[in-house]
Order: C-alpha cells, then structure tokens, then sequence
C-alpha cells in the first residue's frame, strides 16, 4: 500500500479532504490510498503520480493540467463493465472506497505506448488532416484508414451494454437563480435572499468557494475581517435561510428561451454505491425570473515548446492543490507568468516545501512589485524556451526575451499562468458576442446586464476579492429589487465598478513563446499546435470558425476553456489582425458534456412512453388472453385455449365469429362526442360523403380527408339527437383527430355552433358478431326489441342492459357478420364481458383478439392498413363516397391531376394458385416473368392473412392499374425476407358475402 | 420556451404542439386550383416577427393564435384562436356592409 508519499501535513486552508476516512482506489491496476474529499486527480499526485493519460493524436504522455472540470489532459476510463465511462476528467472524480480508473489512449500500456510513433509521423497530422491525407481512393477508407484511425486516435471507449443507472428528472422554479457559487456568487445570493427572494444558488463542484483559496488577484490575507472571514460567514447564514436553496454539484450546461434552465445534479457519481432508490444524476429544469451569473473565470495557459509534458500545470491549480488538499505536485518548481495572480504561489509552494527555483514573467516593461516575492531567482523579461524530459518535466530552458544566453534550470513541475478568461460560455448560448478587452487582455460580456440578468465577479472582469464583494451584494440587492415589482433601477453604480476597474487595469497581452524547439500545445486534449494554427492561416483560413473546425482547436470535450484565447492570439498575430477583430467562436449548450441517460431520465425501456389498458385488461388477462402493442395501446391479441398455438387460436376465433358469435374489445376506438345546432354542418364539412340528411338514430360509416386530398382517417357517425352526435375513429389516430377537429371548429369555422369532446376514455366497447349475435344481444337488453324490423343494418339506439345499464347500441360490421358495437362506460366493461360469456356459452360465444378481427375484414375486404397515408378514396375503392356537391375538407385537392391519374395503384385482392403458398405485408407485385426490379414494380401487398373461411391464404394489395388487371396472373415477390416468389392471382378485394346478406340478416 | 395560454397562464413549451403560419386563410370553395396548392404546401419562413398556429394540447386543448419572433423567440402576443378569427371574421362582414 503506498503511502501517499507527496501528502503535506496538515494546513490552514485545507478544506477538500478528511484524514480520518482514507480510500483505497485503483488506478491502471494499482492500489493507492486516498481521503473522503479528494478527487482522483489530487489522490493521485499525493501518491506521486504524475504521468495520467496518452494525447489523442501523437500518444503523447500527459499528466494534470487544472484542478478544474474542463481538464482537458487527464481524461480517465471510469468504472468497469456495464458502468464503465470513458473520458472522464480526473479533476472532476470524488474518490470513493473501491474506485477504479484507468488510462486512455495507450497500448500497450501508459508508459510504453507503441502508437507514439504517430509523433514522428506528425507532418500527416497537421491542421485538416483528415481532409488532405485520406481522401483518395474511396475504397480505402472502410478497409485502411477508417479502423487505423479509430484505433490510432480513439478516445476512451464505451461498454457498449445497457446503463445500469438510473436518472430522474425535476422541475424548479424560483425568483432568483445564481449560477455560481465562488466568493460573488455567494454575496449575490446572500443580499438577493435578504430581500425576501426565492434564490437557488448552483455550483458545480462540491462545495462552494469557486476560486476562493486559489489566491486569485490580488487575494487579501486572512486576517481580522478580511473578506475571506466575511465570505464563509455569508455562506454560514446563507444556509439557514428558509428562501434559499443551496445546490452543489449541480452544473448548469443551458440557459434556453424565457430563463429556462438546464443543471445537471450528480447525485450519487461520488459514492461507492447510490443509496436505496437514488439516482445517479437528476436533471434539473429550473425557471427563474432574475439570474445572476457568478460563473467566474478560468486560468488559461501560455503556448511554449513542450508545454503538454507531465508536471506543467495552472498555476492557480498547483496552489488549490497546495491549499485545499495538502499535495505537493513537485518538489522543484519553476513559475511561468505574465500576470500577478501568481505572486501568491511562491508562498504556497515554499510553505509545502516546494523549492521555487525561479519566478519567471514574460513582461518585459514591468511596473510590478515583485519586492513581496519570496524568491531568489526572479527573471522577468525571460520565457521559456524549452521543457526538457519526456514523461516527466526535468528542466526548463529560459530565454530572455531581448536576447542573451540562455539559462537551462532543473525542475519538475512548471505553474504557468497566462491570466484569466472569464467564463462567458452561457451568455454566449443566448447570442452574446463576446467582446475583447484590451486592457484586461480577455473576453468580457458584451452585456453584463439585462432587464433579466446581472452579470458579476470574475465574469464582470473584477480581480479582487473586496471589488467582487461590493459588486456581488450590489447585484443581489437589485435582483431582490427587481422580483419586489421595482423594475426601474439605475444601474449606474454597478457599471461605474466595473468600467472604473477595467480602466485601472492593464494587463499584458503575451500568450506565445516563439520557439520551434519542440511541439508546442494550443489545445492539449485535441493536440492542436501552434504550428497548426499558423498553418490554417497560410492556407487562407480567416475566420475564427473555420480555422476551428479545420484544425479541430477547441472542439473536444473541453470546448477549448483553457486554449480558445491563446488559439485565437495565435490566429492574430497569423493573420496580423488584432484580437478585437479575430473575435471569438460561439458556444451551444451543453457548458459540459452531459451524459445521455440523464436527458432520457426515467423515460427508458418499458417507461419511455405511457402504455394505454382498456377497460377490459384485465378481464382479457384473467381470459388468458394474449396481448400486443399497438401504438400505445396493449389490445387483447388472440385467446389460446387448450394449449392451442397463434394460429389454432386465430383460426378458432374467426370460425367462431363466421359460424357462431363472437365478442371483441374494441375500446381503443376514438370517441369523440360533438352537440350543438350545427353539428351537421360541421360534420358535412369535415367528412367527405354527406351527413347533413343522416336521421336520429342511425349510423353512418365516414371517411375523413386530409386539405391535400389523402384519406386522413375512417370511422363511423351516429346521430343520437337533432344536435348530438357521436364520432368513432381509429384507434391510431384517436388523438390527431380530436386535434383536427378542433382545428377545424376553432380557426376555421369558428361561427358554428358546436362543442365537441374527446370522450374516448369514457366508453368501453365491445363489438358483438357472429350469425347467433342478436339471440345473445337479446339475453342481455333490458326492454328492446332487437329484430331485425326495429333493429336493422345500421340502426342505433340508446338502451340499458343487464338491469339498468346505459348502453349506446349500434348495428354496425366489420367482420362481415350481423353484429353490434356496445358503447357502456368505461367502468362498467369488464361486466358486460363476463356476462356475454355467460349468456352466450349456450351459443358457443368465444372472445376473439385484433389478429382474428383483422383476418375477418380482410376477408370482407374492409380497408385498414391500407389508410397509409398515400391512398386517395377512389384508391381504396371508396371513391363513390366523395361528394361532388359540397366543400369540404381536401375536395378541391383531391381533384388534382397526380391524384385522379388513371396509373395510381388502387385496391385490389391477391389469392395465391397455390393456397397455402403465405406472402406477408410489404411484399411487392410484378408480373409473371420480369424481374424483381424496382422499374417492374407494380405495387405492393398491405394486408395479408390466411384465412380459414376461403382456406387459403389471401391478402389485399395496392396495384397499378389493378382494377383493370382482375383476373390476371401476378408474382408476389419478397426478396428482403429471401422469400420465393409466390403467383397468384388478381381477385376483388371482397373475399366473402359480396351479395352483403349476412350483415343484414 | 414558454407560451403564456390565455386560459392556463404561463405553461412550457413541451405542453404546446406547433403547427404553422396563422396568416394562411382557407381558400373559398371556387377558388383558383393555384391557391389551394398556395394554401396546403406554400409558406414564408420569416426571420422575425411571425403569427403561428399552437394548440395546448398538454393543457386546455385551445389553438392559440401566437405572435413569436422567430429569431429571439420572444413572444409578443398570444389569444385564442377562435377570437382571433371571430374578429377577422366581423371585420370582414364589416367591410362588406361598407362596400
Ligand atoms: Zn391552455
């Protein structure tokens, strides 16, 4: 076990990490030991560790660069098995007992990595590589370059099973959202939340304190009633207030229309094992009247030769590491800056023990103070020239910029700043450009304020921590203002802090060492190279868009935080252009990457939508009966007795129906109930034959047309009253109907007097068929004569049943049979199922599912999976239905030429020469002798069944031409499903009772 | 997003299904073939102000009639789309008795 060998004793500052819980993890196989509080990144440079990862184009070896959770170097495989995740920041893994990790992008192994040798090859890995090299010839990408490439530059890899986590979802509303938890974010929410404010205040780490102990400029001591003190008081009672809700760990990746937000919360990600029914990560949808963002800033790095080896970090990550977890990440250190938030460092450093061998600033013309520095080896004017060492920094070679010798110094870690980027990425989202300030050398916020938002912090460019304080209270009480209905406040005093700031501050503009000494980094993670950059510039790349795309700069994971601007410097001087002018890229949410599952959420497998039930499940379970989806619905599909198989039961089902009675649940017709004194109006408008003659107590069958002339949907009309109907559709499209019709009462004829409703879940329905039907529907009325002189084809009444039980009762078929569809409340289906069994067993009464009424209206030849969206009315044979007498919905397209046009394929049955030779839906018709081509395709089959009626196999087709080609020969051809070619001949699609006795007998 | 329902208040947009340009009217029954095919397949993608067709169909079931600017999304007005049409409606009987 080691023995965490770079583990300081304990500090003052340290906050992160507990001594008395220490871990055990394992990192590429190894067991090391760390504490509750310690991310894998800083366990693992307290036990030494330093070489962490292989880069992703040159393999080359890669340590820590940040502290922070846009790393872009030491990217990790987290977890095993089903739980295994690739490209993990290290910086952003809380340590927890058993934790396994492992390095990315090496093989064999970390240290000897065999496709380094992509380095010497990298004049074919410049700037649009993938462009220039691979492009010819076409056959060699799936056989050569393609698998070469993803194994050379893959990044982590994915387990390639089923997430065994769970995810939630959640919604939030508050008045003010602060985003951003560092020393402003905390004042702002504290003095918006006096106000009397809801305030949510996020942060993606685990505690708050952003930046608060990394000595950013110039950091005021800790003493007496420093604004370090004043900080953590504020936090203190900013926890105890009922009206603020603190959320750590919570990032927030967007902000979309109207402050909508979106935080990604990790829940349990730090612990071994979530906790009884907690997930891994919650999404967060939070909407906010006020925001406040307090996102603060990222420490950027310089570009030097070598500046990617293991031991170059921020600087203001060395100290974090120094301070808040007491881990010393070198023991020699060099310090490259251009700025004075580094001042600091050199005590830190010499208080772990750290030798600072030199202090180096690149800034020539220096106003600095460097009196304060306890450092004996101060060099300003100087940069580095070179690291030396290759999986670990060894030296430093320092140059001075107006020349003379160089100086070679031993060292192991390199803390480089090269000043600070405030982090403006959401403003971004929303359509902000960026602006470049010339005298804090980053990109500002183009507005730091709106009548919604106020921007404060690092963000708003402040350096110290007193200007933040002020501003952030400033920013709260406003906010707290703005939610108490005050909306005109002068923002005077806020915008008077920040301008007067930015005047006072000059920072300086260095960002490159122009040294070919070796390769020097821009964009670590993606192993973009200054030289790169330079190189789409020559080339004639000009915009800052697409010389990121075409040389990958800041497109990783990353999204460039710690190398945009030095790309963009780069770029500058390239184009000999200033900054202001080159402009930065936009940013798109997510801020991070987010995992998948936690967008999905609960929404997975069986739960990614609802599942509708009618009100007969659990009869049909309790039957035995079998069930199939259908769109959302689970409809009873068959009812196997005595161990019969699919088929037997379908063909007992149907006999039962043709030579008996049968009953099907048919609840999952759309119902939709429409009153008022234009009722009949309306219904001639939106149905293409004519319903304003239809009288009481009758039922008609209705096709609905879409404006653009295709059938839209069928089902049937009954008018119950002078002004009441009530409408059936398909089941499918229950739901775009209602919608529909709404459409059409509510914009387009808004002057009819009518009201509908969708009362599809009010009704159970069973549709009762079969020679014996009305002797059984005559044991179950009440008082109804149900002859067929009171009760004929198509009659509907409304009647109660089993002893007082509403019914709507309608003679209406669709399996050809004398049959009826009772319409009873929903709660009252199960009931009339049971009773039919009992009352019909003299009759031999059998339930049948959707696969049985299926083969029966194919049988019958009534149109169903032939409503595909294509079909006109005169395709399905129901062209007699249009009337040519009034408008309604889709006449005057449906005349169009395309549609009348004498070569469409119309309707038409298929019976095979051989009846038991099967063909299924989707199988295509060409004539006997070509070849299966799409030139010979004259049409397709939509239905098919075998139907033990006509014994044979049957099916319905859609064929050019087809009425005309009854009575011809046809192959029916399936070549997907390596079926053999099936003749058979053009029939009439009505297969059975064409003279339509039975269903009027 | 969020569309403020004039029935339901302020409610997000995964409650709203979206269907088009509110500004296309129904051609008369006789009407040219050429403003039929105009009115089912022809519309202005405007950038900027743009009055559309949404139905609340995760709440209340109305077709609201919405004024968004297609750029910012902000959302100037919304009414029921029955008024809306009511009011086109009347003015054109108006202009008739005028006429
Ligand atoms: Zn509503």
């Amino acid at each position: 076990m080691s023995k965490q060998p770079n583990r300081l004793s304990q500090t003052v500052n340290e906050c992160r990490i507990d001594r008395t819980k220490p871990i055990q993890f394992i990192f590429n196989g190894k067991s090391y030991q760390g504490y509750q509080g310690d991310t894998l990144a800083s366990a693992l440079l307290a036990n030494g560790v330093t070489l962490i990862a292989r880069s992703f184009k040159y393999h080359r070896p890669r340590g820590i660069l940040t502290a922070d959770a846009h790393e872009p170097s030491a990217l990790v495989q987290l977890g095993s098995g089903s739980k295994c995740e690739p490209n993990i920041p290290a910086t952003t893994i809380e340590l927890y007992d058993g934790l396994e990790a492992r390095s990315q992008n090496c093989w064999p192994s970390l240290a000897f990595d065999v496709m380094s040798i992509n380095s010497l090859f990298s004049p074919i890995f410049v700037a649009g590589f993938y462009y220039k090299t691979f492009k010819w010839p076409a056959k060699f990408w799936t056989n050569f370059y393609e698998p070469i490439i993803r194994k050379a530059a893959g990044m982590g890899e994915l387990s390639g099973k089923i997430d065994p986590d769970t995810y939630e979802k959640a919604h939030d509303h508050c008045d003010v959202l602060v985003i951003g938890g560092g020393i402003s974010g905390i004042m702002a929410a504290k003095s918006a939340a006096d106000s009397g404010a809801q305030v949510i205040l996020c942060d993606e780490n685990p505690v708050l304190g952003g930046q608060i102990s990394d000595g950013k400029p110039p950091l005021e001591e800790v003493s007496g009633k420093g604004p370090l003190v004043e900080q953590v008081e504020t936090l203190l009672q900013l926890r105890d207030m009922n009206n603020v809700r603190i959320m750590p760990r919570s990032m927030v990746f967007g902000w979309y229309d109207n402050n909508t937000f979106g935080v990604i919360e990790q829940v349990s990600d730090h612990l071994p094992q979530p906790e009884k029914n907690q997930p891994r990560q919650r999404m967060r949808k939070i909407v906010a009247q006020q925001i406040i963002l307090a996102t603060g800033s990222h420490e950027r790095s310089l570009v030097f030769p070598n500046n990617d080896r293991p031991g170059v970090m921020l600087a203001s990550a060395v100290q974090r590491y120094i301070r808040q977890y007491s881990v010393r990440p070198g023991q020699k250190a060099v310090i490259f800056t251009n700025n004075d938030s580094t001042k600091k460092l050199v005590n830190d450093l010499n208080s772990a023990g750290i030798i600072v061998s030199a202090y180096v600033d690149a800034r020539e013309d220096i106003t600095s103070d460097f009196s304060d520095i306890q450092c004996s080896n101060i060099l300003n004017g100087y940069v580095v020239d070179n690291v030396h060492g290759g999986k670990k920094v060894q030296a430093v070679t320092l140059r001075p910029c107006n020349g003379g010798p160089l100086k070679k110094i031993d060292c192991d870690l390199i803390c480089v700043s090269g000043g600070w980027n405030p982090a403006v990425q959401l403003l971004a989202q929303r359509g902000q450009k960026p602006q470049w300030s010339e005298n804090y050398q980053n990109f500002l916020p183009q507005f730091s304020t709106g009548e919604d938002f106020l921007c404060t912090g690092s963000l708003a460019g402040l350096e110290s921590t007193r200007d933040c304080l002020d501003h952030a209270r400033l920013v709260g009480e406003i906010a707290g203002k703005r939610i108490s209905g005050n909306t005109n406040i002068s923002l005077e005093k806020l915008t008077s802090i920040t301008t007067t700031k930015e005047l006072e501050t000059h920072n300086t503009g260095f960002f490159e060492v122009l040294s070919d000494k070796g390769k020097s980094f821009i964009d670590l993670q993606n192993d973009v190279t200054r030289k790169d950059v330079e190189l789409a510039a020559r080339e004639g790349y000009r915009s800052v868009e697409h010389v990121k795309r075409y040389t990958t700069l800041g497109m990783a994971t990353d999204q460039g935080k710690t190398s945009n601007i030095n790309g963009i410097a780069t770029l500058s001087r390239s184009l000999n252009k200033p900054i202001s002018q080159v402009g930065t890229t936009g940013f798109r949410p997510p801020y991070r990457p987010v995992s998948l599952g936690v967008l999905a959420g609960r929404s997975r497998g069986k739960h990614w939508r609802p599942i509708l039930r009618t009100p007969l499940h659990n009869w049909v379970y309790a039957q035995g009966g079998k069930f199939i989806e259908s769109g959302l619905w689970h409809r009873s599909q068959y009812f196997p007795i005595n161990g019969e198989t699919m088929a037997q039961s379908i063909d007992r089902e149907v006999r039962t129906v043709r030579e008996k009675v049968g009953f099907c649940d048919v609840s999952t017709l759309g119902k939709i109930d429409l009153q008022g004194p234009d009722a009949a109006t309306f219904l001639n408008r939106v149905y293409c034959n004519g319903f304003a003659k239809l009288p009481v107590g009758r039922s008609r069958y209705g096709l609905m047309l879409r404006e653009d002339g295709i059938v839209f949907d069928d089902g049937t009309v009954t008018r119950l009253d002078d002004d009441h109907y009530f409408i059936t559709t398909t089941s499918a499209e229950s739901c775009s109907i209602v919608s529909h019709l709404e459409y059409c009462h509510q914009v387009l004829w808004p002057e009819l007097d009518i009201c509908l409703a969708d009362v599809g879940e009010d009704w159970a329905a069973i549709a009762l068929a079969g020679p014996h039907s009305r002797k059984v529907l005559s044991e179950i009325v009440d008082n109804l004569d149900v002859s067929n002189d009171t009760l004929p084809f198509l009659k509907a009444v409304t009647t109660t049943v089993l002893g007082g039980l509403e019914t709507r009762l309608f003679r209406i078929s669709f399996s050809g049979e004398m049959a009826y569809e009772l319409f009873v409340p929903s709660q009252h289906g199960a009931d009339l199922a049971k009773m039919l069994m009992i009352v019909g067993e003299k009759y031999g009464i059998a339930p049948y599912g959707v696969e049985a009424l299926d083969v029966l209206r194919i049988e019958k030849g009534h149109v169903s999976s032939e409503l595909n969206k294509f079909t006109t009315a005169s395709d399905l044979g129901l062209g007699g239905m249009m009337s040519k007498t009034k408008d309604y919905i889709g006449h005057r397209l449906s005349q169009r030429p395309g549609l009348i046009a004498p070569d469409r394929e119309v309707v038409v049955g298929l019976l095979p020469l051989n009846p038991k030779h099967s063909f299924a839906q989707g199988a295509h018709i060409i004539t006997t002798g070509t070849s299966a081509t799409a030139e010979n395709d004259d049409g397709y089959i939509t239905s098919a069944a075998w139907s033990p009626t006509l014994n044979s196999y049957i099916g319905i087709a859609l064929v050019r031409r087809g009425r005309e080609r009854i009575g011809q020969i046809v192959d029916i051809v399936d070549p997907l499903n390596g079926k053999k070619p099936v003749t058979a001949k053009i029939v009439s699609h009505h297969f059975y009772d064409l003279e339509n006795t039975r269903v009027t007998a | 997003m969020r569309i403020p329902c004039p029935l339901c208040g302020e409610r997000p947009l995964e409650e709203f299904t979206y269907r088009g340009d509110a500004k296309v009217k129904r051609p008369d029954h006789d009407a040219p073939i050429e403003d039929w095919v105009g009115y089912v397949y022809v519309r202005d993608n405007p950038k900027g102000d743009h009055q559309e067709h949404w139905r609340h169909s995760g709440g209340c079931g109305s077709w609201l009639t919405v004024n968004r600017n297609t750029v910012s999304h902000i959302i100037n007005s919304v009414e029921e789309a029955r008024q809306t049409e009511e009011s086109r409606i009347s003015e054109k009987t108006q202009e008739k008795k005028l006429a």
